[in-house]
């Protein structure tokens, strides 16, 4: 029995049709068949954040969600935010207030907070706490994390 | 500006979950459902038979090792367990596949046959007459990776038992108006990481070669060369970006057992834990500490002594070390006339203990600092006072032969205090301060070579891991050349290519690889100089560096001009070269510590009294550390060290029910969060220009750390009446505190 | 961790996947947001060899007010319930109950009505909802049936549903569709969760993590006898009463005493949000 699916997305906004078995997660398919290696795998059950992709502007994590749960979506991961060599403000801010430090963190976060100023683009410290909440940082204490997106939703 | 973070933000950074080698199978652990037991039994054959596996490593294939135990303080850990496993977790076999996925379903055919053997779950159950004894052979090894010898006992689980002493503490105890003595407990912690452990190893003509995410580089390497009967020169260890550490990848982790396997495979094979793996592979020792201190009639401290007793897991790893700090940072930054305090380390049958984020500091500030105010308050006094009338000063003698304090604790603890004063009630304040001797080995080497157009390579060992070391290096060596920062590039630490370094940890990096690529980089500019001089026929005074090549008089010349005016065609290379030793400035790098890595912490805190939750409301840390290489990098590490703090005090504990764990796994593991901490945050960095390294600078990293818990539990204590001596604090510990103060009221 | 192959099918009418499911037997399951289901599969806890779909069928996740009743089709995620208007207009504790589950991450993929189905016994959702009296759709090839769920939840993951029914529409009488809702959770999952009704008579349910949603009865009589000067001791003496046979978890994450005491906590908060917040029934 044939147990390939096939799905057709748009990933940083090229357009991908392949057949993959049912069973593969998004993270491998990024990560393996797209070779997309900002998707980070860590806690590998929801908890941490670090293999966060948006799909059609959402915050998801790629470790539980099927390849074939994305069919017909977009798909962004931090390679897209890049827009003609120039890099988005949450990328500009996460660099400038040193809310990085090792850095496998840092792509699932930026998505994370990419999702919330895309639906609310002036959040309160409130906001970013319970949007950010689901992401792990075991290095900056997060204080940086939040000065960086409070500076990149007011710039 | 750091190098790495625009790699890191834009998704380009390689990490060593990255990296892939041409041919590269993959490697999945088989571990011990056992604390102790003997394998009576072990069939390979289904998984060796499913769909694309290689091969499946065990003991059985001890052959393949020329030593097949190593460790650091004791030869005590075998490579894959051969015929006894005494943790859950210890690795039994690695079964090797052409796909992770393979791999990882091939694993779970493994079937091992264990006959129990009676473990020792607890230090108690350990240090008990008729305990079960871990290791019966001893083979203790000396200045193999930290100085000295362990001081374990044959025979028994114990396997560090140092002393520390000063004066009489007997007469001054007899001489006491009053004599206080408390009981503190201190959890496993798992260092969690982000990137779990991962390695890939392979053999070829040329030796071994290692991508690791490790923090001791040259001890992985040694320490292969052994297991692997190889020369040092034809073992090569290749860090890239490292996700975390903490402590959790330093020494030796997983690369003998990765190496080990691709040996079976005879190709390049890569290991990549699960970040539940990686709670099985190492963890904060865990302690339990008592301390007792006498008090003359005048409310001066007479004599102090503690008893420390850490549960180091089934093999030794750097317990002992950590064990002998922790003695060294429960004296605190007080005037102790007489001192006796004992730390033993002894195995239990849990995950071995490792290096942690300073040492042995937590667990010993975490008694100390509460006690401390235990004191104070029995006496009636305020916490504030009762230590200022025994703080050190500058200058003064810690502990007895190490280098004298330079710091000033009152100027940080009233920098803490002051910081947590604005608005609140002083009275709800809680205080801790610390005193650590980093165990710094000065000696690292580095290598600054400046091409023909201008770009400059560093090699050196310290590991890229958050810190920044990158940028710090960078700018040294940028400003030593006159160069600006982007044309200086620091390469990936390579142990074909950088010389020896002792690792990164103990808060070293940036003073001490800061200083041998201070060093190195002021050796190619005397070789720049004297080639310089020679090509154009000047004096070396008329010579000086300038950006992007050099100045001569008021002639400026690219490298390119200089390596075409020296060699006849425009291309070649001037390699600066240097070494840090103990002998190095003068000498004065011989003394320990290179420098005090000291905190005040305070805070403010609310409780829920109906359901014990602890809230930080208010937090300041104040570290001393000379010189700020990197502000915001320097806060950061301040800033992710309390927060460390935070989850050690409120919610982490590494859990083991007879031996299992029961908390190992990310889904019920509570760390930090950013709910957790306040908006309400202040981090003050201490800068008088008077360290050793490099500007001035001290190192940092881990004092943060330290004061968080004492600070919490003293906050407590004065703002809710309630003592907490167990972490972590959770909200059932702290309401079960809150209901029996309130029943004994009423 | 990886989850073992699986043929995925993607029906596109509701007859269609619940006959999937019948025909395939025990190796089947229905699929919505995966949150619980690909955890379970990739740590080897759970072995489908045939995952069927519901995504794809249309009309699953409205939500909207149909006469005298809040339905909110049963693929909504907890995201959209959060975000819905008529859900904030009409059952603002479901809004916030939606808004605070798990992380955003979950709350975007995982669905109201896998998580109704999964009966975790530490699940949220399924106290406020037996409290608001909740009507639960469940359609199979050949019938369709509507239950309270009241008497949904059978144990900690056992449900009344038939392997072959779908869970399709969650429905909320609007008269009485009002309750207040509080949890105690520290770690990733509630230790106490407590509903309470608007109704006449304050149905109080509870949930402990032991086993499904439990109403107290006698708690629920004191507060319809309230006066407003109901004491907290009078308060958690009947809470303790109601839950003194219940059989109370006691594990790492919190013991059985602490436990009865939240339990009462979470009763005491939600009858002051009760007292707080407006009434917003029928307008």
């Amino acid at each position: 029995m044939d147990t390939s699916v096939g799905i057709s997305v748009e990933i940083n906004g090229a357009l991908v049709s392949r057949s993959v078995p049912a069973e593969t997660l998004l993270i491998d398919f990024l990560r393996d068949d797209m070779g997309l290696r900002s998707v980070k795998l860590s806690c590998d059950m929801e908890i941490c954040g670090a293999c966060t992709v948006l799909v059609d502007g959402l915050p998801m994590s790629s470790c539980t969600t099927l390849a074939a749960d994305v069919d017909g979506s977009k798909v962004t991961t931090v390679e897209g935010l890049i827009i003609d060599g120039v890099l988005d403000p949450l990328q500009q801010a996460f660099i400038d207030h040193g809310a990085v430090q090792c850095g496998f963190c840092t792509p699932g976060f930026i998505l994370a907070a990419k999702a919330l100023l895309l639906r609310n683009p002036n959040p309160t410290r409130a906001e970013i706490v319970s949007a950010l909440d689901g992401n792990i940082c075991r290095c900056t204490g997060y204080t940086k994390i939040v000065e960086a997106i409070r500076h990149a939703a007011s710039a | 500006m750091r190098p790495d973070l625009l790699e890191k933000v834009s998704g380009k950074a390689e990490f060593i979950s990255d990296v892939s080698i041409d041919g590269m199978a993959y490697g999945k652990v088989v571990r011990s459902t056992e604390p102790h037991a003997r394998i009576i039994g072990m069939d390979v054959s289904r998984a060796e038979q499913a769909n694309g596996v290689v091969c499946v490593l065990t003991g059985a294939d001890s052959g393949l090792l020329t030593q097949t135990d190593w460790g650091l303080f004791y030869e005590d850990r075998p490579v894959i367990a051969r015929d006894r496993v005494r943790y859950v977790g210890e690795p039994v076999a690695v079964v090797v596949a052409d796909t992770q996925a393979r791999a990882e379903a091939a694993s779970r055919l493994v079937v091992v046959e264990y006959e129990q053997l009676s473990i020792c779950a607890t230090p108690e159950q350990a240090l008990a007459g008729d305990a079960p004894v871990l290791h019966e052979d001893f083979r203790p090894i000396s200045d193999f990776y930290f100085k000295g010898t362990a001081r374990g006992q044959a025979g028994t689980n114990v396997f560090q038992d140092y002393l520390l002493e000063r004066g009489d503490v007997d007469s001054a105890e007899r001489s006491a108006q009053r004599i206080f003595e408390h009981s503190y407990s201190f959890p496993g912690i798992a260092h969690f990481a982000m990137e779990p452990h991962c390695a890939i190893a392979r053999f070829d003509h040329a030796g071994l070669t290692i991508w690791s995410g490790a923090q001791s580089p040259t001890a992985v390497q040694k320490v292969l060369a052994r297991v692997f009967g190889l020369p040092i020169a034809r073992v090569r260890v290749i860090v890239p970006y490292v996700g975390g550490g903490f402590g959790g990848k330093a020494s030796v982790k997983i690369e003998p057992l990765v190496a080990a396997a691709a040996r079976k495979a005879g190709r390049p094979v890569k290991v990549l834990l699960s970040a539940e793996e990686s709670m099985l592979t190492c963890r904060r020792l865990a302690a339990i500490i008592t301390i007792r201190t006498a008090i003359d009639a005048e409310g001066a401290i007479l004599s102090r002594t503690g008893d420390i007793v850490m549960d180091g897991g089934a093999y030794a790893d750097t317990g002992p070390a950590v064990a002998l700090k922790s003695a060294h940072r429960l004296v605190g930054p007080y005037r102790l006339p007489n001192l006796r305090i004992r730390a033993r380390a002894v195995y239990t049958n849990t995950v071995p203990g490792a290096a942690f984020r300073s040492i042995g500091g937590p667990q010993a500030v975490w008694a100390t600092e509460s006690h401390m105010d235990e004191i104070a308050a029995e006496l009636g006094e305020d916490p504030v006072d009762f230590r200022s009338r025994h703080l050190l000063q500058r200058g003064d003698e810690v502990i007895d032969n190490l280098r004298p304090l330079d710091v000033d604790p009152t100027v940080m603890m009233d920098a803490a205090v002051e910081a947590t004063t604005k608005g609140h009630n002083h009275a709800s304040r809680g205080l801790a301060l610390a005193v650590t001797d980093p165990g710094i080995l000065p000696v690292a080497g580095a290598i600054v070579r400046v091409h023909a157009d201008g770009s400059v390579e560093v090699r050196s060992m310290s590991v890229e891991i958050g810190q920044g070391v990158r940028g710090v290096l960078q700018r040294i060596v940028a400003e030593t050349l006159s160069q600006p920062p982007e044309v200086i590039h620091i390469l990936d630490p390579d142990t074909a290519g950088a010389p020896y370094d002792w690792g990164t940890g103990a808060s070293r990096s940036s003073m001490i690889m800061g200083l041998a690529v201070e060093k190195a980089a002021g050796d190619a500019v005397s070789k720049l100089l004297a080639l310089a001089s020679e090509a154009f026929e000047l004096e070396t005074t008329a010579i000086s560096l300038a950006p992007g090549g050099l100045k001569l008089g008021d002639k400026t010349v690219s490298f390119g001009d200089l390596f075409h005016a020296a060699h006849g065609i425009d291309s070649g290379d001037v390699t600066g070269q240097a070494s840090i030793t103990p002998r190095s400035l003068d000498g004065k790098l011989a003394q320990a510590p290179l420098f005090w890595e000291t905190a005040a912490a305070a805070c403010t805190v609310s409780v829920d009294p109906d359901t014990g939750v602890v809230a930080l409301d208010t937090y300041a840390g104040v570290a001393d550390i000379g010189r700020a290489l990197n502000r915001s990098a320097a806060e950061g590490q301040e800033e992710g060290a309390a927060v460390q703090g935070l989850g050690h005090a409120l919610f982490e504990n590494l859990v083991f029910d007879d031996g299992q764990p029961m908390t190992a796994m990310p889904l019920l593991y509570r760390v930090p969060r950013l709910s957790d901490v306040p908006a309400d945050w202040t981090t003050v960095l201490i800068e008088n220009g008077d360290g050793l390294g490099p500007m001035g600078a001290k190192g940092m990293g881990e004092g943060g750390i330290l004061g968080m818990a004492p600070a919490i539990a003293n906050a407590l204590a004065r703002d809710h009446g309630v003592r907490l001596r167990d972490l972590p604090m959770t909200p059932e510990r702290v309401w079960t505190a809150l209901s029996a103060r309130k029943w004994h009221a009423s | 961790m990886r989850p073992d192959p699986f043929t995925y099918h993607q029906p596109k009418s509701l007859a269609e996947a619940s006959s999937l499911v019948a025909e395939l037997g025990d190796g089947a399951t229905f699929y919505a947001g995966g949150t619980e289901l690909l955890l379970l599969m990739k740590m080897q806890l759970a072995e489908y060899r045939h995952l069927v779909n519901l995504k794809k069928i249309d009309g699953l996740k409205t939500i909207g007010v149909e006469h005298d009743r809040l339905v909110i089709g049963a693929l909504a995620t907890h995201c959209d319930i959060a975000l819905s208007t008529a859900v904030s207009k009409h059952c603002p504790s479901l809004s916030r109950l939606c808004s605070e589950i798990a992380n955003i991450r979950v709350r975007v993929a995982g669905t109201i009505g896998g998580n109704l189905c999964f009966a975790e016994p530490r699940a949220d959702p399924p106290v406020l909802l037996v409290a608001l009296d909740a009507g639960l759709q469940l359609v199979s090839a050949h019938a369709s049936r509507v239950i309270p769920a009241s008497e949904f939840f059978l144990g900690p993951f056992e449900t009344a549903r038939k392997p072959d029914e779908i869970l399709t529409t969650i429905e909320i009488p609007l008269g009485t569709g009002a309750a207040s809702f509080e949890r105690m959770k520290q770690g990733n999952y509630s230790l106490a969760t407590a509903a309470i009704s608007r109704s006449d008579c304050h149905q109080t349910w509870i949930g402990y993590g032991g086993g499904p949603p439990k109403r107290l009865n006698g708690t629920g009589a004191l507060l319809d006898r309230d006066d407003g000067r109901t004491s907290e001791e009078a308060l958690f003496a009947a809470v303790a009463e109601d839950i003194f046979d219940l059989e109370i978890p006691s594990d790492l994450e919190a013991g059985e005493s602490y436990r009865r005491h939240l339990i009462a906590v979470a009763v005491k908060r939600a009858l002051a949000s009760l007292h707080e917040t407006e009434p917003t029934g029928v307008h």
